[in-house]
């Protein structure tokens, strides 16, 4: 096994026990970033990294490699949330998250592609090319975290850093098959993330294991002072969270009668026997219609885009709004017209009302429910090109995810099962209660454990 | 003067903005006036860069909320800030936050000796960075400062109940009076911290007219009484030919004392306003507004009463003493004791507007008794004293004598300069004057 | 029943204004399209009733998130850092062509 195939857990227990050295860790690292150059994963390396993992050798994180999307500042190393309006931009300061994680030790090795401004489910809408999917070449990584997804898959890194808005944590790590863990709203602060959808931005760790997850998550984690929705909750110790058992935990599965093709149903109901067979309660349950999420998704979302975007003018840094791609004009000017004179009530409005019918249904879904399961995606990686000319493609393809994310919900990817044609994936989505990402990652580590595979 | 056959129907816009120590959603230092240079009072979040994200200042939010109970107004216990959208250079989000519907305050009122003026609403909000027009080889830029981006302003919104152009300015004066007293700002006009606008409009029967000019670039009440009288003047020629003034934004020149279009304002702005996601509500407590209640001190006007009943001091003389609250309270227990020890308060106040005495506010009231007795208090003079010394003069000098009986009353000023070297320093001059005068009569 | 509301090349031409994106007019015609398919997945909100439910704006409970008046030299820029990323800058300051006096405030 190459040092870069290494989960993080393993890495720094290897370290530890002094088994290898983060020099050879980086040179199998720098290895397969230099192979994979193909599939687009990285818009900009980060040279320093070796350097700065030698500092950091003793800190938790151990000074390993972790990607991170390139919508997240990181000071002195280039940022374009994969526009180029950003083409040269050098941020001034750090986020929140990469700083916390150089702080406990980690090295940001890279900055990974995404869909223009995260504004997608394929990264194919990246205006630096699409990136592919390092489990079968043909497809997409999903979006718009497909470069940190693809990262992780290749093992061109040991763990990555993606942000979801509405499904781009979980989707791209479901056709990646890899972990992909959305925190609560609020858990995990925004500062410095290219804002998206400020009401449901939530960075999150993508990860080879539930373990993994677990640990950066205990990093990424806490409250910010600048900014100002982030919560002051305590943070647990996640990795309490693992090896525990799940006897008796009650899951509502979900979204199963959506119109969903059978075989996939299928494949995916089986994986779902085995956690009955480790005592989970698995029951179907009623939910409220995922595909009004769409609707609610795609307005607000615009919306707050059209307003985040409104910065970008050019005279402070990045280029001007001639710059920006098809889909983020398409975007910003469809979410201006959602909030304009006339149509806002009709629109905006109607879309944050029927987000509290949401939160109302999720609200008696948990009276009954520890948790709740459903498919992460409709289906496998979809083949490079399936997104181009459709209006909505992310929000159809999404449509699975977007109800937990717009109501502020965590949830995480677990792959459940691998063709063994293709070598894609199908990704299972365990929504957790509010603060409860204990319990999520209790249930998705004994699954994994349980499937291996 | 003719009485106009129309009404005025003026409502004023006003900005403060707060001297708090730090921006209003972020903490770089509030000081763009003293900065030494350009955009150096910036950060991420005043910048606008990417992924920044705003915090807002307590401070700033409490000093809304006392401004809205010195001026009787209403405060919305829940309240939020939403996002205002436009694009122009100086606003580096493309937004500005602001508050849209749910304002700190609303429904207070300002008294006028012309009556009360109404506050709609008294909102808060951040200012935009400064613009400055150059040509620069040739080419005609602007330039941009950030030092002021994000700066708390406060907006403070009247109903269209201004009758005259006097009551207007009185208006603003006492605003501006208020938020000096207070403490919550300098509001100095030639910086930029306190801002006029003024919505006006003339109707025959007093009802609300269907359209409205507005006034901007006013800079003191002097100006804004003279736009305001232009306008009425502008206007009322118009309606007269049977013309409805256009609806716009008017500048005010004053240098030649004429307001002038700026922009038409017949497409209303569409800001697109929508609750910003980034700030979560402010719900404020009946107790914890009470307890701002509290903490507000005696108010101007009621001050102002008491020293006229007790201490007879002129309004022009109040009005120069009654700057921020801490001052006028020292001032208050100064006086009150000063006119217990026997000194003329009246005199004193005189002395401190005039800056013939140097009051230290920091000392203490029986020190700064022991001073003004030390340095002001005037001596008396003995009337036999006088009465040897004019004896002199007249010996001395008994033609100018001869030419002050005769009418030149001005050589009063001359005898007075002889005098003045033979009494003792501390002499009640005016007194001596009395005395000379009535000796040199006989 | 009243018209189904769709986009027009003028109200999409007016939404470029006001969003300060500059478009030419194959791509209004295109973006109108693409905005009026888009329609047809927003148009399904209109069937639910949300008479009795109030919108949510934040997911979070949070309220009273606010900072205490200090002077937080952390986080400020010097003006080198501040005028990094600027294309033109002339003497501390940011450089745009200039503006119409006309401030749309």
């Amino acid at each position: 096994m190459k040092l870069n195939q290494l989960t993080l857990t393993d890495a720094i227990k290897g370290l530890k026990e002094k088994k290898f050295s983060l020099s050879e860790i980086y040179a199998d690292i720098n290895k397969v970033i230099a192979e994979t150059k193909d599939l687009n994963i990285y818009l900009t390396i980060n040279d320093k990294a070796k350097d700065q993992a030698s500092k950091q050798s003793s800190l938790p994180l151990a000074g390993l490699p972790i990607a991170v999307k390139d919508n997240f500042l990181t000071k002195g190393l280039r940022t374009t949330a994969s526009s180029k309006v950003l083409d040269k931009f050098i941020p001034p300061y750090e986020s929140t998250v990469t700083q916390k994680i150089k702080e406990a030790g980690g090295v940001v090795v890279g900055k990974t592609n995404l869909d223009a401004w995260a504004h997608g489910s394929s990264t194919e809408t990246s205006d630096y090319g699409r990136t592919l999917n390092p489990r079968n070449p043909n497809h997409l990584p999903g979006g718009s975290s497909g470069g940190s997804a693809a990262a992780v898959a290749a093992d061109a890194a040991l763990a990555a850093i993606g942000s979801e808005t509405a499904g781009s944590i979980r989707q791209p790590a479901a056709w990646c098959g890899i972990v992909g863990l959305k925190p609560t709203y609020g858990r995990v602060s925004r500062r410095g993330v290219i804002a998206m959808a400020s009401s449901t931005d939530s960075p999150g760790p993508m990860t080879k294991t539930v373990a993994d997850a677990a640990l950066l998550l205990n990093h990424i984690s806490g409250h910010d002072p600048y900014d100002a929705t982030s919560s002051p909750k305590n943070v647990p110790d996640f990795t309490q969270a693992l090896n525990k058992s799940v006897q008796n935990l009650k899951v509502g599965y979900i979204y199963h009668d959506v119109g969903i093709d059978t075989n996939i149903v299928n494949i995916f109901e089986k994986q779902l026997k085995k956690l009955e067979e480790v005592g989970v309660k698995v029951e179907k349950a009623a939910a409220f219609d995922p595909h009004h999420a769409i609707g609610v998704y795609t307005i607000i979302q615009r919306a707050e885009v059209s307003s985040n975007l409104n910065r970008y003018d050019g005279i402070r840094y990045g280029h001007d709004r001639s710059y920006f791609g098809d889909e983020a004009k398409k975007r910003i000017m469809l979410g201006t017209f959602a909030l304009s004179k006339g149509y806002a009530d009709k629109y905006y409005l109607l879309a944050q009302k029927v987000r509290t019918l949401f939160k109302q249904d999720f609200k008696k879904l948990f009276q009954k429910y520890d948790l709740l399961i459903s498919l992460t995606s409709p289906g496998f990686a979809k083949k490079v090109g399936a997104s181009k000319g459709q209006a909505a493609f992310g929000e159809l393809e999404d449509m699975l995810l977007e109800p937990s994310s717009i109501v502020g919900l965590p949830g995480i990817n677990l792959p459940v099962y691998r063709d063994p044609e293709t070598n894609l994936y199908l990704g299972a989505n365990i929504v957790a209660n509010y603060w409860d990402e204990e319990t999520m990652i209790k249930l998705a580590d004994a699954w994994e454990k349980e499937l291996k595979i | 003067m003719k009485k106009s056959k129309y009404k005025l129907i003026c409502g004023l816009e006003i900005h403060v903005e707060l001297a708090t120590n730090s921006k209003m959603f972020c903490g770089c230092k509030n000081d763009p006036f003293e900065a030494l240079e350009p955009n150096c009072y910036t950060c991420p979040t005043c910048l606008g860069m990417p992924g920044a994200l705003p915090v807002p200042n307590r401070r700033a939010i409490e000093w809304t909320v006392k401004l809205g109970l010195v001026t009787n107004s209403k405060v919305n216990l829940f309240s939020k800030f939403d996002r205002k959208h436009y694009n122009y250079p100086d606003l580096p989000k493309g937004y500005q936050i602001s508050q849209y519907d749910l304002p700190f305050c609303y429904q207070g009122k300002i008294t006028t000796s012309e009556g009360d003026v109404t506050i709609t609403r008294i909102h808060l909000e951040e200012d935009t960075g400064k613009l400055l027009h150059k040509t620069i080889n040739g080419q005609k830029v602007s330039l941009v400062d950030f030092n002021r981006s994000g700066v708390p302003l406060v907006e403070i919104v009247s109903e269209p109940e201004i009758t005259s152009a006097k009551q207007a300015a009185e208006y603003g004066r006492k605003l501006r009076q208020l938020v000096r007293y207070l403490g919550f700002s300098q509001a100095n006009m030639e910086r930029g911290e306190m801002r006029l606008e003024a919505n006006i409009s003339l109707s025959l029967n007093g009802s609300l007219p269907n359209y409205k000019v507005e006034v901007k670039n006013i800079n003191s009440f002097r100006y804004l009484e003279q736009a305001i009288e232009y306008e009425i003047k502008r206007q009322a020629k118009l309606l007269d030919q049977g013309i409805t003034p256009k609806q716009e934004t008017r500048g005010w020149d004053h240098i030649k004392g004429e307001t002038f279009p700026q922009r038409s304002k017949e497409t209303a702005e569409d800001y697109r306003y929508f609750p910003d996601p980034d700030i979560p509500p402010i719900v404020l407590t009946e107790d914890q507004v009470k307890a701002w209640k509290k903490e507000l001190p005696t108010l101007p006007d009621i001050v102002a009463k008491r020293w006229q009943e007790r201490f007879d001091l002129p309004e022009s003389v109040i009005n120069q003493l009654l700057t921020t609250n801490d001052k006028v309270a020292k001032l208050n227990r100064f006086f009150g004791k000063a006119q217990k020890a026997g000194l003329n308060v009246k005199k004193v106040a005189h002395a401190i507007v005039n800056k013939k005495f140097d009051l230290d506010y920091q000392m203490p009231c029986s020190k700064i008794i022991a001073k003004w007795q030390e340095e002001m208090a005037t001596e008396v003079v003995d009337n036999q004293v006088i009465d040897t010394l004019v004896k002199d003069l007249v010996q001395t000098h008994p033609e100018e004598v001869k030419r002050y009986q005769a009418g030149e009353k001005r050589l009063l000023g001359f005898f007075l300069g002889q005098l003045r070297p033979k009494l003792p320093p501390k002499a009640d001059m005016r007194l001596v004057k009395e005395t000379l005068e009535d000796l040199l009569q006989s | 029943m009243s018209k189904q509301f769709t986009f027009s090349h003028n109200l999409v031409q007016h939404i470029a204004h006001l969003a300060s994106i500059p478009v030419d007019e194959t791509e209004v015609a295109s973006l109108t399209q693409a905005f009026n398919e888009t329609l047809e997945i927003i148009n399904s909100l209109q069937s639910l009733d949300v008479k009795r439910v109030e919108a949510t704006h934040h997911t979070t409970d949070l309220t009273n998130v606010l900072r205490p008046d200090r002077v937080d030299k952390s986080q400020m820029f010097s003006q080198k850092e501040a005028l990094a990323n600027a294309q033109k800058t002339y003497q501390g300051y940011f450089v745009v062509p200039q503006v119409i006096k006309n401030k749309k405030v």
